[in-house]
C-alpha cells in the first residue's frame, strides 16, 4: 500500500509536463498559478512532518535529487560554454542566474542545517562579505571616493559577521538593514534575471544571517 | 554492518518480510535492502526492528572490521 501511493504521489512529474504542454495555449495567470501548484506538492511532501516514506525511500529520494541538481548545474555551465563560443560573448544574465541561484540556496540551507544558527551566520557573512569586499577591491580604485562609498557596505559587513558571536542582536540588526537597502537597490533599474540573481547572492543570504542573529536559539546566547 | 534480522524472523513464528515490515511501518524493500545488508538502519528502526523480534538490539545487527576503522 505504501509503494502504491508513493508511486502515485510521484506522477506529479508527469503532471507537470502535462500542465507545461497544456498551458501553451493558456492565460499567463492561470497555466503559471497551475504549474506553481504542481510543483509545491514535492515541497510540501518534503517539509510536512510525517512523510508517507519510509527512512531508506527517503534518502533515496535526497541522493537522487542530489545527483539531479549537479547534473542540472552541469547541463547549465555547458549551455553557458556553448553560448560563448557561438555567440563570443559573455551568455545573457539569464544562465548566470540559473547557475548561481540553485548553488547558493543549496550553499545556505547546507550551513544552516550543519551549524548553530549564529555559528551559521558567522560563516555565512564572512564568506560572502570577504568575496564581495574581494570582488570590490579588484574592480574599483578604493583610494577614490567613490572606491570608499563602494567598499563600505562590505567592510560594514565584514565587521558585523566577525562580531556576530558576541553582539548577534546588533550584527543581525546590520544584516538586516544592508539587506533591506540591497533589495530596494536592485529592485529597478536592472533586468528580471539580474534583480533575481543580485537578490539571490546578495540580499538572500545576508537576510539569513539577519533572521538567524536576531532570533537565535536561547542555549546558542549561553 | 551485519545483521541476523532474517535468521530472527524466522525464528519468531516465521513471519514474512511483509510482516515485520507492516510491524515497523516501512517498506518491504527496506526490509529486504536491511537484510542484504545493502542498507543500515537508524537507530530508531533497528530498536523497532528488535523488540518486533523480541531480540536484543546486539544479537540482531553487528559490526564488522571495516567499519571499525
Amino acid at each position: 500500500m505504501k509503494n502504491k501511493m508513493s508511486i502515485l504521489k510521484s506522477l506529479w512529474m508527469i503532471i507537470v509536463v502535462f500542465l507545461v504542454f497544456a498551458a501553451q495555449g493558456l492565460p499567463v495567470f492561470i497555466s503559471i498559478p497551475f504549474l506553481l501548484l504542481a510543483l509545491a506538492a514535492p515541497l510540501y511532501r518534503e517539509f510536512r512532518p510525517k512523510s508517507d516514506l519510509d527512512e531508506r525511500q527517503l534518502q533515496l529520494s535526497h541522493f537522487s535529487s542530489h545527483l539531479s541538481f549537479y547534473a542540472y548545474i552541469s547541463l547549465i555551465l555547458i549551455v553557458m560554454i556553448l553560448e560563448y563560443f557561438s555567440k563570443r560573448e559573455n551568455p545573457p544574465n539569464l544562465f548566470y542566474m540559473l547557475l548561481l541561484t540553485p548553488l547558493t540556496l543549496k550553499f545556505l540551507i547546507s550551513i544552516f542545517q550543519n551549524f548553530n544558527r549564529i555559528q551559521a551566520a558567522t560563516y555565512v557573512g564572512l564568506f560572502f562579505s570577504s568575496v564581495f569586499l574581494l570582488f570590490n577591491l579588484l574592480s574599483h580604485n578604493i583610494l577614490t571616493f567613490e572606491g570608499i562609498i563602494q567598499t563600505t557596505p562590505f567592510i560594514l559587513l565584514l565587521t558585523a559577521s566577525i562580531l556576530a558571536k558576541k553582539i548577534p542582536f546588533v550584527s543581525g540588526l546590520i544584516f538586516a538593514l544592508l539587506s533591506l537597502i540591497s533589495f530596494v537597490i536592485f529592485r529597478s533599474n536592472f533586468d528580471i534575471y539580474l534583480k533575481i540573481l543580485l537578490f539571490s547572492v546578495l540580499s538572500l543570504p545576508f537576510l539569513f544571517c539577519s533572521f538567524a542573529l536576531l532570533f537565535p536559539k536561547k542555549e546558542e546566547l549561553t | 554492518m551485519k545483521n541476523k534480522v532474517r535468521h530472527f524472523r524466522f525464528l519468531n513464528g516465521e513471519l514474512t518480510q511483509q510482516e515485520l515490515a507492516q510491524k515497523v511501518k516501512v517498506t518491504r524493500q527496506t526490509i529486504i535492502a536491511i537484510e542484504k545488508g545493502n542498507f543500515n538502519p537508524s537507530v530508531k528502526l533497528a530498536l523497532k526492528i528488535s523488540r518486533a523480534l523480541n531480540t536484543p538490539l546486539e544479537m540482531l545487527f553487528e559490526l564488522e572490521e571495516e567499519d571499525l576503522n
